[in-house]
């Protein structure tokens, strides 16, 4: 025997004297729930199938840090200079990684720095570190060290900043065509870094040195974010944040489409052009979904369903069947 | 099957108007939802065969939140 | 024990927490009311399928998932059958989020929210977003060219309000247990609260209908 209309009078039914119908209270249909679920498994678990086998899923192999010596060496050279210059990315960058920089603030509270720096990393030793480990062999890059470690801060930041300017001004950034200048031990530096890049050995330095299992490769990640060539990579494959690569997937693979909203507003004016683009459109972001939670309470956007009638097709054989008037 | 594999490897197809700008893959899924949803609005759905008046109550519903004071 | 002497249905009987549960939860569906087999009549189009194929469809996303992790995060670049498992989370996610947005778009025209309905339209955008944040994981632990760049990219975002402080999107071991364990539970709890309450409301009845126009 079928059951009885699923449905119970709900909370405004019960406080309103007249009463507003409600599912309970309609003619019924048979509707098999269950059938409706087992078909619509069959069919998504097919789909599945058929588009895993035709299109199967991308898997763009990882950059490494050999890979990116072998293809941009200038850039490497040019980034570990930036590091030891204390002016990459990574090393004015603020909370969580360090205290360079208050960070970003929305609407003038500094929830960047409020989430304090958890986890810190010194730029400086993305390079030292790995070149102090694997310089057993080479006497120059020894030497090159003792005289940085010997040196003040200042002296430091002298001789990696100008190298780093002399670097960018070399015709295509190409280190053995750096103008002559006091760079100190750097170029031995950087040179000496780019080796260790190309021995394929920088990931284990980065991420597992002194712990057996290096499972957080933040360090890793960060040095090579620093440089240009993972951006220039990304970029090849429209996957900018200027070119809506939010929503984009290496190839011609399907990306995520249900990113469009949050990846547009950093194409437009304030956004594309703010600092504090990425607090701003975070916050964008939360209030329009908050939006969209309370879409129910909102006078005007709760009335757009009752203004443009596309419920006059989904239930069309209702209003055809019960006209007004004869509605029981 | 591995010729569209491969087609999808290689680089992707991007439209551009202006500042606007969408991969043709994203593009299609986007439309193919869109034509989902407008033949899901327009097909006749298969009725489930004739309809009985609501059922007559013969007590109260129960009332999720308890007697009211 | 005198208590045992306590007719059933009187309240005095609401003084053990179990029968209080399990009358609050015979409350919330009452029997019938969870897989009925009659429906309204106006329960007759192709849009009102996409919320049970919303629902097939993460039922395949999680069992693909299951198998994907059956070989471990980094299998599916190694093995082709790895590759195949990892192409059907991939599709069968792509159509969970199509099949939920067309179930979106279609409760929003039909303004499902009225009589009393706005927490089912709420948990509803709760499991979209929570959804949202799944595959953003699931992107992070790929453990290729994709989660290198995602990761360094979406970092800026989540440290610009102070989220990466405790949510570090470049550990991909910490991102592998949100997307396996931590989202997977929320998504699938919202879905059940969802379900609940749109078996506890029945489905809502036409605009100009329901007698509030």
């Amino acid at each position: 025997m079928a059951t009885a209309t699923p449905t119970r009078p709900t909370r405004s039914s019960r406080r309103s004297p007249a009463r507003p119908r409600d599912a309970h209270s309609f003619p019924t249909r048979r509707y098999d729930l269950v059938k409706e679920f087992v078909i619509a498994l069959v069919v998504v678990g097919l789909l599945t199938v058929g588009l895993a086998a035709a299109f199967s899923s991308p898997d763009e192999k990882p950059i490494t840090f050999a890979s990116w010596a072998q293809a941009a060496p200038e850039d490497v050279v040019a980034t570990a200079a930036a590091e030891l210059a204390g002016t990459s990315a990574s090393a004015t960058y603020g909370p969580p990684y360090n205290s360079a920089a208050e960070g970003q603030k929305l609407l003038g509270v500094p929830l960047q720095k409020w989430g304090g720096v958890r986890h810190p990393v010194n730029s400086a030793d993305l390079v030292l570190g790995p070149l102090t480990a694997s310089s057993s062999g080479d006497l120059r890059v020894k030497a090159a060290l003792a005289r940085w470690n010997g040196a003040s801060d200042a002296r430091r930041t002298a001789w990696a900043g100008a190298y780093a300017d002399a670097l960018a001004k070399a015709p295509n950034g190409d280190p053995a065509k750096v103008a002559p200048g006091d760079y100190g031990p750097v170029p031995t530096l950087t040179n000496g870094f780019l080796d260790v890049a190309r021995t394929g050995g920088l990931e284990g330095q980065l991420t597992s040195s002194g712990t057996f299992y290096g499972g957080d490769p933040t360090r890793a990640l960060l040095l090579l974010s620093d440089g240009a060539y993972i951006e220039d990579t990304a970029r090849a494959q429209h996957l900018g944040g200027d070119q809506w690569g939010m929503m984009n997937e290496t190839g011609a693979y399907p990306g995520q489409p249900w990113m469009w909203l949050y990846t547009f507003w950093y194409q437009v004016p304030p956004f594309s052009t703010s600092d504090n683009a990425d607090a701003q459109v975070w916050g964008m972001m939360m209030l329009l979904t908050l939006g969209l939670v309370l879409l129910p309470f909102i006078p005007g956007l709760r009335s757009i369903p009752r203004w443009i009638p596309v419920h006059r097709l989904v239930w069309r054989q209702y209003y055809r069947d019960y006209p007004p008037g004869e509605r029981h | 099957m591995v010729g569209a594999a491969a087609a999808l490897a290689d680089s992707g197809s991007y439209l551009q108007w202006g500042w606007f700008s969408i991969s043709l893959t994203n593009l299609l899924i986007i439309a193919g939802m869109v034509v989902v949803f407008v033949l899901a609005l327009l097909l006749p759905f298969p009725g489930g065969g004739p309809a009985e008046p609501a059922p007559v109550r013969t007590r109260a519903p129960a009332d999720p939140d308890g007697p009211r004071p | 024990m005198s208590r045992a002497t306590v007719a059933p249905g009187t309240s005095a009987g609401h003084d053990t927490w179990t029968r209080a549960l399990r009358e609050r939860i015979e409350r919330t569906v009452p029997p019938g009311q969870a897989l009925p087999d009659r429906q309204p009549v106006y329960v007759a189009s192709w849009i009102y399928v996409f919320g049970v194929a919303t629902l097939a469809a993460l039922f395949v996303v999680v069992v693909t998932g299951g198998l994907l992790a059956l070989g471990g995060f980094e299998w599916w670049h190694v093995s082709s059958l790895g590759r195949f498992v990892n192409s059907l989370h991939l599709w069968s996610v792509e159509i969970f989020f199509a099949a939920m947005v067309i179930h979106l778009w279609g409760k929003f025209w039909m303004a499902a929210w009225r009589g009393g309905r706005a927490l089912t339209w709420m948990t509803g955008v709760v499991a979209f977003l929570a959804s949202i944040g799944t595959a953003f994981t699931g992107y992070l632990t790929q453990t290729n060219f994709d989660s290198q760049w995602i990761s360094t990219q979406a970092k800026d975002g989540l440290n610009a309000v102070g989220i990466g402080a405790w949510f570090n999107v470049l550990n991909p071991g910490q991102m592998l247990l949100w997307h396996v364990v931590l989202l997977p539970f929320a998504v699938g709890l919202i879905a059940v609260l969802h379900i609940v309450l749109v078996r506890r409301h029945g489905v809502v009845p036409p605009i100009e209908a329901d007698g509030e126009d």
